[in-house]
């Protein structure tokens, strides 16, 4: 069982707000049960709060999943007026969400860049500041944009691959990250009629569709 | 620009050894501020990183900072 806490307000959203604020979590970090709804009376006669009850989900986070969190927060505080982060941990996982942010396009950079240098620092000093939790991978999103580009990646390879198979040659794609070339892989093995081929150039690799299953 | 300062003082005092000994120095340009780090000489490695990625990574979010203010900035890793 995680933290509970009851809270009184004239309406269920703001108990809930209250209570999350009291407690120092975000809104996605608790179950909120309604014990009473809230009521208007009539001409303010019988008029009653709205009563909730807050769960903290998942309060058992790991010492690393707090600094690294707490590491998140320091940086961003010197980047952008406003924010918040979320946090989820699994067995082999932190997931860190950050919202409510009007600078996606800042934290999330040129191709994700800024996200991946985030999520390699605040894995650099979560790491070194705990035992605990050691193991697990930091994994930073912002508002679902890596769940956003992996439809937009199997888009782009479906749409390539019919071309492809249409005009009979082959296409190349942008250099792509490893992570983005293992979305790509998933996408393309649902693909028939087209193969691939990986080229290297200096560090970064590109994926070319090519018309016949000449390779995977 | 403080801000960059303080930016790159608390990342790099969260990765070394000796935090005492992190010194951040801004030599404020026009357009362009460079950001001489100095750390520990034991340090150093922590800073760079293996392949230099550590520094790529602070580098980035240095930019970021500075873009938000409509600036540029530099990270110099003085030896």
């Amino acid at each position: 069982m995680g933290i509970i806490l009851e809270k009184e307000a004239k309406t269920v959203s703001e108990a809930t707000i209250s209570a999350c604020e009291e407690l120092g979590v975000s809104r996605s970090e608790v179950d909120v049960e309604i014990l009473q709804e809230s009521s208007r009376g009539v001409f303010g006669i019988g008029s009653r709060n709205a009563k909730v009850r807050v769960t903290v989900k998942n309060e058992k986070l790991s010492e690393k999943g707090l600094e690294s969190k707490k590491a998140l927060e320091s940086i961003l505080e010197h980047l952008v007026p406003t924010y918040s982060v979320g946090i989820r941990e699994t067995n082999d996982r932190i997931r860190l969400d950050i919202k409510d942010t009007n600078d996606k396009g800042l934290l999330i950079g040129k191709r994700g860049e800024m996200i991946k240098s985030l999520e390699y620092i605040v894995g650099k000093i979560s790491a070194r500041a705990c035992e605990d939790g050691r193991e697990k991978r930091i994994n930073i999103d912002i508002d679902g944009y890596k769940g956003r580009r992996e439809d937009k990646i199997s888009r782009l390879i479906k749409d390539t691959a019919r071309k492809v198979r249409k005009i009979k040659k082959p296409i190349s794609l942008d250099p792509m990250s490893a992570s983005e070339r293992r979305m790509a892989y998933i996408a393309l093995k649902r693909e028939g009629g087209v193969g691939y081929e990986t080229k290297e150039e200096q560090d970064k690799k590109r994926i070319i569709i090519t018309p016949h299953q000449s390779r995977g | 620009m403080d801000r960059l300062k303080e930016l790159v003082t608390f990342i790099a005092q969260s990765l070394v050894d000796s935090p005492d000994k992190v010194e951040v120095r801004e030599v404020a340009g026009e357009q362009t501020a460079v950001l001489e780090l100095k750390v520990a000489q034991e340090d150093l490695g922590k800073i760079i990183g293996k392949q230099g990625r550590t520094a790529k990574a602070i580098r980035t979010i240095l930019g970021a900072a500075a873009a938000k203010m409509r600036k540029r900035a530099v990270l110099e890793i003085l030896e």
